[in-house]
């Protein structure tokens, strides 16, 4: 991408390393910004007669930069290595080091999937949970590439095709069937400006009107997310769908049922791009327009979006919403950012922008949002540099900010440290290399892809013909089951009025047997049939010529054709293997009972090398660990079992657990948003967090015998161990003071010098939740 | 904190609310006192309701395929409307059940919001301010413990159950007026029970260690957020030591009255809710998600409605059976309601110009329909009740000073429901 260089570079000549992207010429001096924000937060300190906050010590640097960062507190070992460095320019090197670390994607992706409320579920519906997994994924790739903010935000709001070649869909996926709010939260998200009021009417307090928000709309309105794949429509036509006569009629009612019971696994995976118009709601009340009236995209503000002959209206929105230009993009990113570092925007609310909206600081708000610009909004460059800001680097001020009234960053404000950043920060103190992502979620993603690809790959790429003979077949089937289906819809509901408890049970019972015996026949029917052929066809290359995918139209295309046939080329590998024929392999895949029906017993064969591979490397590293930490006797046999088995393999990073946590979860308690509005999580104390410290299964997995913190205690004694826990849970030594007390302590209450006992105590002071 | 001794309520709340940090009843600012809580309701009658079971239902329940059904076919689509054993009271076909407690409730067919999006408009509903960014206003639950303190003083005077990440809670209140959240009813109050191995002796000595440690730390950070986590401890600690702690655990229920609330979070949470009213708590919401249908809304909404149709009926049989529902005030309430015109994908999207609400115990006459939609269900026709209303009646019901002005730590003046006017009509 190139843009426009904002920033006059002069010091080339100082050694420090240019940040910016390798194909552009070098954009901005990380010394020159540093130095320039420092001075922009004390211009503004000083225009308020306000005095800047004393450097922090490197104990709390220390905690802050791998919180704000990485998200989790420093290990004993990394916190004694930063604290012991002589390095003049340790806290540079220590803020390069946490940026570029597998600890910056997890704790990013966590603010990310709450800004874009990304649930695993994605809409809630169980056939969303591929496209939730393949979403997930995509944007932890997108942070680990480092992808610039602008093609990041670009590539979600074009995306079309399914969860397996395009994931970012999942952007549309997540508001299914509300194209309207989903275009509101666009505009929250990335420009800051809420004209959600003004979907129904002009706003009352804003200039926006009803009329600008179908506009803006326009643009987004054929980007939609749809269960209707265009076989449906060819199969129908084929049939014959215009002809008349009612028993016509039910006949095609019963092809469309049927369709949409084949294709179900499939639904909330995919977007397809249609030229729909849009049109204003019946209601419409105001003058410069008749009700019902196609409205034609316009931009909300700054540049009109060039809307040229071939291209399609969503990438002239795409443009014209990241380019540089647009005089609220910028702003908002780099605001945000601003704001993850210090607590606080330089205007607030980050999301809410008016023309009334006050900025603390305006001169030092026009920087930031030039330096974003000058790094061609590369989030790991920006941030980078203010990290390294004295501003950054100053205590945290003694009093809290006033809703409402300009902050002028005496240093960052106090926080409490967020539900993920709790989490984290005890499977640190309990498990391992704690910031390594999680294979196993990875290869759960893959395989739930994959399933929806294989149902995807059998129907969509069968012949009209073909396809509607199997939906014929379908209903006939289902013509036999209806009696059966309805016997039981009924008895469910006779239950529920009866209100007999047993009964409702019973019938539920019976009603999804049923059901089940339907998806195994079509699985039967459908499936197979499909991949049979699909297959078939590969094994003949010439056949595959003219093939009409929908969907992969997009720069992505050949890429997302190459991933495709990896899956069929893995596929067919696997029904080949051991000179058998395909459909040989197929029978004995199909007799193997290695899953539920024939798509899974599939995908178990495909994904059995790789399963077996993740199983072969945890026991290595398992048996190592064992060595290592000598567990020989039958008791240290048992601990460690215990170890492995009920705390390291629940106690993941919240970026590998489902998003978001099920309720009740300890990440639930302490304020993890549940994904269902923007910016949604919570820092507000609450009874339940307080039980959960002080009786909840932290304790006893952070001081289990295998955990960092028990083996970073091995064989030391009370002074040491005090030390110790210290260093890590609250990275710092403890105090003279602090000694004097916990001997004293230990001396009436022999327990309060335990282990558990001094863990227990720290984990229950404010100093531990809160982030100096 | 017991309100009911001789003690009149006004000089109460003056003097509690002077001692509670950064609030104060009674305006030392002159210049706000003419204006702050003109509008506001003056009405006060002595409660008929001691406490609230507040059903929420969460993204907007379809009004037209519950409480307010039409004959309009073109409206309606497959929902159908029938009666019930009062000749007025219409209901959908989807609340078979709640038809049989018809002499019960009040239906309220004119509620009106101007809040057409989620957050917002839930918002509102639960305080009825607007959300401004500055402020954060306190839901109903607190202002009821500010006013009235608690009717069990170990037990939280609010709890909510269900997935709730931004319910407004205390607002600008002190946070120990917060609700207690409980995520899943059938998991009780998670982490209750001291862990395997410690003493109670040995509990308080850790926990007397800990703040003397923390001292200085809590000390050099005054702020509200800090605070609070040292009222959550007490309160935590205070709570575990209760022998009322049992109000939490539905375990203690039989199988069958389990089934006959529904197994499901819902229906759960309305049998803890019980339980709770039960040992003194004196305002319980519930939630229930789920009913944003912009998509297939008549395969959702039979089934949302089917948990809430259970639940709520049998929740008013089992209060009415134990004696509570006199004084129990039971609310069904929701941001707004959903569009006539049946969109593209069989849902209905905002409609924040006119939707459903119901009351039921507590005073409430039953078997009464208050306000009046179109034949569409699109606009009100008579006795539109805005959001504040609502609290307001809710206020009414609780006897609580609905003129009563508070002010929030930067000395803005805010009344229980700002000036909603209680709907007096429905009290008998």
């Amino acid at each position: 991408m190139k843009r426009p260089l904002q920033a006059i570079l002069l010091a080339s000549l100082l050694a420090s390393p240019v940040i910016g992207s390798a194909d552009s010429a070098p954009t901005v001096d990380p010394g020159e910004a540093i130095a320039r924000i420092d001075q922009l937060v004390l211009d503004g300190l000083k225009e308020n007669d306000l005095e800047p906050n004393p450097l922090a010590s490197d104990e709390i640097f220390v905690r802050r930069a791998h919180l704000d960062l990485i998200g989790r507190i420093p290990t004993k070992e990394e916190t004694l290595s930063f604290l012991e460095s002589k390095d003049p320019e340790k806290r540079a090197t220590l803020v390069d080091r946490l940026i570029g670390s597998d600890g910056y994607v997890s704790h990013h992706y966590n603010y990310f999937a709450d800004l874009l409320r990304l649930k695993t579920s994605l809409n809630g519906n169980g056939q969303s949970v591929p496209g939730g997994l393949a979403y997930e994924m995509w944007i932890k790739k997108a942070l680990r590439e480092n992808k610039p903010w602008d093609e990041l935000v670009y590539d979600l709001v074009t995306a079309s095709g399914s969860a397996w070649n395009n994931p970012a869909v999942g952007f549309y996926v997540r508001d299914y069937g509300m194209p309207l709010d989903n275009l509101a939260i666009t505009s929250q998200t990335f420009l800051g400006t809420q004209i959600v009021c003004a979907q129904c009417h002009d706003h009352p307090f804003e200039t926006w009107t009803q009329m600008d928000y179908y506009h803006l709309a326009a643009f987004t309105y054929g980007q939609t997310a749809t269960n209707n794949h265009p076989i449906q429509q060819k199969a129908l036509e084929l049939y014959g769908e215009k002809k008349k006569g009612k028993s016509h009629d039910e006949e095609v009612t019963a092809l469309k049922k049927a369709m949409s019971e084949i294709l179900q696994p499939v639904r909330f995976n995919n977007v397809y791009q249609s030229d729909k118009s849009l049109r204003l709601p019946a209601d419409y009340q105001y003058d410069d327009a008749k009700p019902r009236a196609v409205v034609a995209p316009a931009t909300l503000f700054g540049n009109e979006a060039v809307l040229s002959g071939s291209s399609q209206p969503i990438d002239a929105f795409a443009e014209w919403l990241t380019a540089p230009e647009n005089p609220r993009f910028t702003k908002v990113i780099a605001n945000r950012l601003w704001k993850r570092a210090f607590g606080v925007g330089v205007f607030e609310p980050v999301d809410d922008l008016k023309e009334s909206t006050p900025v603390s600081n305006p001169e030092l708000m026009a920087y930031l949002e030039e330096l974003m610009v000058a790094v061609d909004y590369d989030l790991r460059a920006y941030q980078s540099i203010l990290y390294k800001t004295r501003a950054y680097q100053r205590e945290a001020s003694l009093e809290e900010p006033v809703p409402g009234a300009p902050y002028h960053f005496a240093g960052p404000v106090l926080r409490r440290i967020s539900a993920e950043q709790i989490w984290d920060s005890l499977v640190a103190m309990t498990v391992p290399e704690p910031d390594k992502p999680d294979a196993g979620r990875e290869l759960y993603a893959k395989r739930r892809i994959a399933t929806v690809q294989l149902i995807a790959e059998a129907i969509y790429d069968q012949k009209p013909a073909q396809f509607l003979n199997n939906v014929k077949e379908v209903v006939a089937i289902q013509k036999e089951l209806s009696a059966e289906i309805d016997a039981a819809t009924e008895a469910v509901a006779k239950a529920r009025e009866l209100d007999d408890p047993d009964l409702i049970k019973e019938a539920v019972k019976e009603a999804s047997r049923i059901r089940k015996e339907l998806g195994n026949k079509i699985e039967e029917v459908v499936y197979r049939d499909g991949l049979s052929r699909k297959i078939a066809d590969q094994l003949e290359p010439a056949s595959l010529a003219g093939t009409d995918r929908v969907g992969s139209n997009d720069a992505e295309a050949a890429s997302t054709a190459a991933e495709a046939n990896a899956l069929m080329d893995e596929l067919t590998a696997t029904l080949l293997r051991g000179d058998r024929t395909f459909e040989e392999g197929m029978e004995d895949i199909a007799g193997s009972n290695d899953g539920d029906g024939i798509i899974d017993e599939l995908i178990t064969a495909m994904f059995r090398d790789q399963s077996a591979e993740l199983k072969r490397l945890r026991a290595e590293s398992y048996d190592q660990d064992r060595i290592d930490w000598k567990v020989e006797s039958k008791d240290d046999q048992k601990a460690y079992r215990t170890f492995n088995e009920s705390i390291r393999d629940k106690m993941l990073r919240a970026s590998d657990l489902t998003s978001p946590a099920p309720g009740g979860h300890f990440l639930r308690e302490f304020g993890q948003s549940d994904r269902e509005l923007v910016e949604n999580s919570s820092d507000q104390a609450a009874v339940t967090q307080s039980l959960a410290l002080l009786n909840g299964p932290a304790l006893s997995a952070i001081t289990n015998r295998y955990s960092v913190l028990s083996r970073d205690m091995r064989g030391e004694k009370f002074e040491d161990r005090l030390d110790t826990i210290y260093l890590t849970m609250l990275n710092r030594r403890p105090l003279d003071e602090e000694r004097r007390i916990f001997k004293k302590a230990w001396q009436t209450e022999p327990e309060s010098g335990s282990t558990s006992g001094i863990v227990w105590t720290l984990l229950n002071t404010r100093e531990f939740l809160f982030i100096q | 904190m017991n309100l009911n001794c001789d003690l009149s309520r006004r000089g109460f709340v003056a003097r509690a609310a002077k001692t509670f940090l950064g609030v104060g009843a009674v305006s030392t600012f002159s210049d706000f006192s003419h204006a702050a809580g003109a509008g506001a309701s003056t009405l006060k009658q002595v409660a008929t309701a001691k406490r609230v079971i507040y059903l929420y239902m969460n993204g907007g329940m379809s009004h037209l395929d519950t409480l307010d059904p039409k004959s309009n076919a073109d409206v309606m689509g497959p929902t159908k409307r029938v009666n019930t054993a009062v000749d007025d009271l219409k209901l959908s076909d989807n609340l078979p059940l709640l038809g049989r407690h018809a002499e019960k409730i009040a239906v309220i067919n004119s509620m009106t919001s101007t809040q057409g999006a989620h957050k917002q408009g839930n918002y509102y509903m639960h305080t009825s301010y607007e959300m401004r960014s500055s402020i954060r206003h306190p839901a109903m639950g607190a202002w009821q413990e500010k006013f009235n303190g608690r009717i069990n003083p170990t037990l939280p005077g609010s709890v909510m159950i269900g997935n709730e990440s931004s319910h407004p809670g205390a607002g600008f209140f002190e946070s120990s007026l917060s609700p207690l959240m409980v995520r899943d009813p059938e998991g009780g109050l998670l982490n209750s029970a001291m862990a395997p191995g410690m003493t109670e002796e040995r509990f308080d000595f850790h926990l007397g260690l800990s703040s003397k440690l923390d001292a200085a730390f809590v000390e050099k950070y005054n702020q509200k957020n800090v605070r609070a986590y040292t009222d959550m401890y007490n309160d935590a600690v205070k709570l575990m030591r209760s022998k009322d702690l049992a109000a939490f655990d539905i375990s203690q229920e039989s199988d069958s009255i389990k089934e006959r609330y529904g197994r499901n979070s819902f229906g759960q949470g309305c049998l803890l809710a019980r339980r709770l009213i039960e040992n003194g708590v004196s305002f319980v919401e519930v939630s229930m998600g789920g009913w944003d249908t912009h998509n297939s809304n008549f395969v959702n909404v039979p089934e949302q409605a089917g948990m809430l149709d259970v639940a709520l009926s049998t929740l008013l049989g089992d209060l009415d059976r134990r004696g509570l529902l006199n004084d129990t005030l039971v609310v069904l309430a929701t941001e707004f309601g959903r569009t006539p015109e049946i969109n593209t994908n069989e849902g209905r999207d905002h409609h924040p110009q006119a939707f459903s609400c119901l009351l039921a115990g507590g005073g409430i006459k039953g078997g009464t329909v208050y306000g009046k939609t179109d034949e569409r269900g699109s606009k009100i026709l008579e006795n539109p009740t805005k959001i504040p209303d609502l609290n307001a009646t809710v206020g009414y019901a609780l006897g609580l000073p609905l003129d009563q002005v508070l002010y929030s730590p930067s000395m803005r003046p805010f009344t229980v429901a700002d000036k909603g006017q209680p709907i007096v009509e429905l009290f008998g």
